[in-house]
């Protein structure tokens, strides 16, 4: 019986993969203080737009029109948590340590999918951050005491979790992206400044991107970046219809699709330029 | 033949800057290339159960050439075959038949015990629990660090640590082995320790390893059969008795005297290596070893002599030497 229920769980599709991820869990949860102060590092930008917002506000009635400081709150502590748990951070890891550092070998002689073993590596990462969100968003909630709207319609949260999951796998694949970049680069920093810099313009990041001037909030939609995290946001908060965020979903379909073809293009030209120096 | 390659090349092209500043700005415009032959036309084949070492200076093409095998790095040219496959499509059928462990390079997680990466190593190589738990007891056993599993690996010592990374590597009992230097930075002590493992490892398990090392000890104590390669090219395949007799070509005459004798008289016998009385060291042709012998019995008081051939180390540089 217990044969039997080992060879039954042994090739349970799913359960393999899981248990690597536990194994994963269990390196990153060494690291939970790093990961504490990265997620602090991720908080300290919306704490700052929000005390500029409710200045902002509170000096001028006309901004109150687009949005509430109500609004605002919500959108920025959701933005936290939306940061921890839906922004990959693998990119650095894959053009320094992987890349340079030679450590890619170990991987490549492995018989598993570099694209998944990056992303066990990387999930726990993004559960504790997350987790960690959640907590500083229930302690700002019981300490000021602002109500916060969310959706309450079941079909809505379900389609709401569809698109964060979708955001996840665009941020990964993008992020996996610009990290073989590196195979091609000698100096990898420039590209990583350069990403710092779009992400932060077309994410929503500095501010909803509905309070960009037309075309830029157009040129945004446009992009990957905004269906990582600030569709998310809002798609939480409630500012979009059912169908708005069937439209998002649809959306995000396309880019993971496109952004998971190139990933395999540049992957397969790219391997071919690895020399695993250093290791 | 489990391992074959023929006529392998690896090239690089190395962009070559010109000194200066104006070198800078002529490279924004114009780059010239320079083409490093790390592999330059090499072929072999390895039987099963062999163990090789493939030996030569920094430099000469020795990683280059388990990274082919183990298909790590596209060859520019050549064929390889490692147990039937073609190692740089990196099939998992043939990943999971093979290891490549580098010295003092790590695949363990630093803060977990290293039995954690074993457990990761598992269900990458979808050992079966049993198979697991027997390949980990003979490991451990082998390499006697059944105190150490529970150890976070940052806590452990090189050589401890170099114990934890072979039985990672092996945890899916490979048929090839490729060995890029495994003792080095170690102690004797360790080092003689690692050379016994990896003899009863392909004793035991008749698994095929290419072995590439800078120490002499561990090609002498290991290797039925080496390969020497520089600047990518193999100057000897052979026996390595076979090694010795092909490129030494001097014999060595160890001699303890009984009273003084000035040494031009010890000149006239052979080439004076050392003389510190009463020992001393004559080089001597290989084919008069014999008779240069005879002599020194004859003409000196001498309480013992020995006749030994050059050390392995000797003989190796002299061949890299040659060929430069």
């Amino acid at each position: 019986m217990l044969a039997t229920k080992r060879a039954v769980e042994f090739s349970l599709p799913g359960m393999r993969y899981f248990r690597i991820f536990l194994l994963h869990f269990q390196d990153v949860f060494q690291n939970r203080g790093r990961s504490f102060i990265y997620f602090l590092m991720a908080l300290l930008n919306p704490a700052l737009q929000l005390l500029f917002w409710s200045g902002a506000i509170a000096s001028n009635a006309g901004i109150e029109s687009y949005w509430s400081f109500s609004d605002m709150a919500s959108y920025y502590l959701l933005l936290t948590i939306a940061t921890s748990f839906l922004v990959v951070h693998i990119e650095q890891d894959v053009a320094f340590l992987d890349i340079k550092e030679g450590r890619l070998s170990k991987f490549l002689l492995h018989p598993f999918p570099y694209f998944i073993s990056k992303f066990m590596e990387e999930l726990p990462w993004r559960i504790i951050q997350g987790l960690f969100g959640l907590g500083a968003f229930m302690l700002f909630i019981i300490i000021t005491r602002i109500s916060i709207s969310f959706i309450s319609n079941p079909l809505q949260i379900i389609v709401a979790l569809v698109i964060c999951l979708l955001a996840l796998g665009i941020s990964y694949t993008l992020k996996m992206i610009l990290g073989l970049l590196a195979l091609w680069t000698t100096d990898f920093w420039g590209i990583l400044s350069i990403e710092e810099v779009i992400f932060l313009i077309f994410g929503g990041f500095v501010m909803p991107l509905t309070y960009y001037p037309e075309l830029l909030e157009k040129v945004s939609y446009f992009l990957p970046i905004a269906y990582i995290v600030y569709f998310p946001v809002i798609a939480v908060q409630g500012k979009l219809t059912i169908n708005e965020m069937y439209q998002v979903v649809i959306v995000q379909l396309i880019w993971v699709g496109v952004l998971y073809g190139l990933y395999r293009l540049i992957w397969h030209r790219g391997i071919r330029k690895y020399t695993g120096v250093g290791q | 033949m489990v391992i074959s390659l023929s006529h392998l090349k690896k090239y690089y092209q190395v962009h070559q800057k010109e000194p200066g500043f104006m070198g800078s700005v002529r490279s924004l415009f114009h780059r010239t290339y320079q083409t490093v032959k790390a592999v330059d036309d090499i072929s072999f084949e390895i039987d099963e159960g062999e163990l090789v070492g493939f030996i030569g200076p920094n430099g000469a093409g020795k990683t280059t050439t388990l990274k082919c095998l183990s298909g790590l790095l596209y060859p520019t040219s050549g064929l390889v075959s490692v147990l039937g496959f073609t190692p740089f499509e990196r099939k998992n059928a043939y990943l999971k038949q093979i290891a490549l462990v580098m010295g003092q390079k790590n695949q363990l997680w630093w803060d977990l015990p290293a039995q954690e990466t074993f457990l990761l190593n598992k269900e990458i190589y979808e050992i079966e629990d049993g198979e697991y738990k027997k390949t980990l007891h003979d490991l451990v056993e082998l390499l006697d660090v059944e105190s150490l599993l529970k150890v976070q690996v940052r806590k452990l010592s090189l050589g401890e640590r170099m114990k934890m990374e072979l039985i990672a590597a092996l945890i899916h009992s490979p048929k090839v082995l490729f060995l890029d230097e495994p003792t080095i930075g170690l102690d004797v002590v360790m080092q003689k320790n690692m050379r016994d493992f990896i003899k009863q490892y392909n004793e035991l398990k008749k698994s095929t390893i290419l072995l590439t090392s800078h120490y002499m000890e561990d090609v002498k104590q290991l290797a039925q059969r080496v390969i020497i390669i520089d600047h990518g090219k193999i100057l000897y395949d052979g026996k390595l008795e076979s090694l010795v007799k092909k490129f030494a070509k001097h014999k060595v005459l160890s001699i303890v005297l009984d009273e003084y004798v000035t040494p031009d008289k010890l000149e006239a016998v052979g080439e004076l290596v050392s003389y510190d009385f009463p020992k001393a060291v004559i080089r001597v042709p290989r084919s008069a070893s014999n008779v240069a012998a005879a002599q020194l019995l004859q003409k000196f008081p001498v309480d013992d002599l020995n006749i030994e051939e050059p050390d392995i180390e000797d003989i190796i540089r002299d061949v890299f030497t040659q060929k430069k």
